[in-house]
């Protein structure tokens, strides 16, 4: 079967795609270096506060969920559960939040605006909360991708449940001086550096994939470490961490 | 193993292949036959000398089924092709299969990439024409003119990408067939098939 003689060739198919190609991406190449990084593209960041009271409540259940961005959690000082900013790039709403109490649990949940279908804009929190230092926390965080630093110094943290694809998560619970503290740590990609107290009693159990372990003041092996408290009172906290690529750090704070 | 066991057994391993070539080919093994019995050797000896009927015609199997793929070039007779090549040895697993596998994965890997890129160009050029119309307001990383021309470039690239596979396949198959033949040829020690 021969072709019209309207329809090109393979070979003249191929050259004009190439030409069409190059072209193209000359000219807006040319038409981007002579804005100059002018244009921002509507790119807006909102700043929306975040001030949760910790009046009435005895217990708190705090649940975060980022897509993408920064989280920075710290020891607060004044009398709100939560306390801080969040920057949102590209947003429009902002974060959703939601606050009930019940029996004097105060039930918070922030969730970065998202959308369920196909969004071009690229959304990019930082976080950067407080939290009560009196106010009982479980502290339950979800990420898409970012960077978790979780810094909660003497708060009064009972549960830590951190879940995220891709990132870094750095926890900082030196300070902590509580009775019993479950942490489950499960990460896709990334590191994860866990520095605990000096003189608490410490579980940790670690499944990890590929990447360097670094365990330092902890006995054990084959991803199960562990230290005794030099007395009955020494705080605990039992440690999950399931990682799949990147290095895993776990270290006690020994001054 | 006596003449008439032998050609039975050749037979029967021939059986997945043309009429016509079959029949040359018994044929050819018969005037071995008769040619080795002129020379007073005896039957079991032209059989020792000739090899195992069941090896064979499995590598005339191969052979015929490259040939049928080199001559009615088809995804599903080059599979058959390598197929069969792959049982004449444990080491073609490694020498043949895994290639072609790794082949596949690359052509299908370049074909989703310019599918991607084709696809995602007019949703580039429509974000950046709504953009500059002042209807949406989405944040584009480049200036919307220039995104209307990125996204005409992401299309044609794309498709380039996918006319460039095809003749990638092309090129792999002819080059395919080629090494089917190379390595029966070295399987069975004939200088050429």
């Amino acid at each position: 079967m021969t072709l019209p003689t309207w329809v090109p060739s393979l070979r003249e198919v191929i050259i004009w795609l190439f030409i069409i190609s190059m072209v193209s991406f000359a000219i807006g190449g040319v038409i981007t270096v002579m804005d100059g990084g002018k244009y921002k593209g509507n790119v807006t960041t909102l700043t929306v506060p975040i001030l949760i009271p910790g009046t009435s409540i005895s217990h708190s259940q705090v649940s975060l969920i980022l897509e993408q961005g920064v989280l920075n959690i710290s020891a607060g000082s004044g009398d709100t559960l939560i306390n801080g900013t969040i920057k949102s790039k590209n947003a429009i709403i902002g974060p959703v939040n939601t606050y009930s109490t019940n029996n004097q649990t105060g039930i918070l949940k922030i969730r970065q605006e998202s959308t369920e279908f196909f969004d071009p804009r690229e959304i990019e929190d930082t976080w950067d909360l407080t939290l009560h230092p009196d106010i009982p926390v479980d502290l339950s965080i979800e990420c898409n991708a970012g960077e978790l630093n979780i810094n909660p110094g003497s708060c009064n943290l009972t549960s830590l449940f951190i879940t995220c694809g891709t990132g870094d998560v750095f926890i900082n619970l030196s300070a902590w001086n509580g009775s019993h503290l479950p942490a489950s740590i499960s990460l896709g990609i990334g590191s994860i550096s866990v520095l605990v107290p000096e003189d608490a009693s410490i579980a940790a159990d670690t499944k990890t994939g590929v990447g360097s372990r670094t365990i330092e003041g902890l006995t054990g092996s084959e991803g199960v470490y562990f230290y005794t408290g030099s007395n009955s009172e020494s705080s605990v906290i039992s440690l999950s961490i399931t990682q799949g690529v990147g290095d895993l750090t776990l270290k006690r704070d020994i001054q | 193993m006596h003449k008439d066991e032998y050609l039975h057994q050749l037979t029967h391993a021939l059986n997945n292949i043309p009429e016509h070539e079959r029949t040359e080919i018994l044929a050819d093994y018969e005037e071995h036959f008769i040619m080795g019995l002129a020379d007073n050797r005896t039957e079991e000896e032209i059989a020792k000398a000739l090899g195992d009927p069941r090896t064979i015609g499995r590598e005339y199997a191969a052979i015929s089924l490259i040939k049928r793929a080199e001559e009615n070039p088809s995804a599903g007779g080059m599979s058959r092709a390598v197929t069969a090549t792959v049982g004449l040895g444990i080491f073609n697993l490694l020498v043949v299969f895994i290639p072609f596998c790794i082949l596949l994965f690359l052509i299908a890997l370049v074909l989703v990439i310019g599918f991607s890129l084709a696809c995602s160009g007019p949703f580039f050029v429509g974000y950046s024409v709504l953009e500059l119309a002042g209807i949406v307001n989405i944040g584009l990383p480049v200036p919307p003119h220039a995104g209307v021309f990125f996204g005409i470039g992401l299309t044609s690239s794309g498709l380039l990408l996918m006319v460039l596979d095809f003749v990638l396949v092309r090129v792999l198959y002819r080059l395919g067939i080629r090494y089917l033949k190379w390595n029966i040829a070295v399987i069975s020690g004939r200088e050429t098939i």
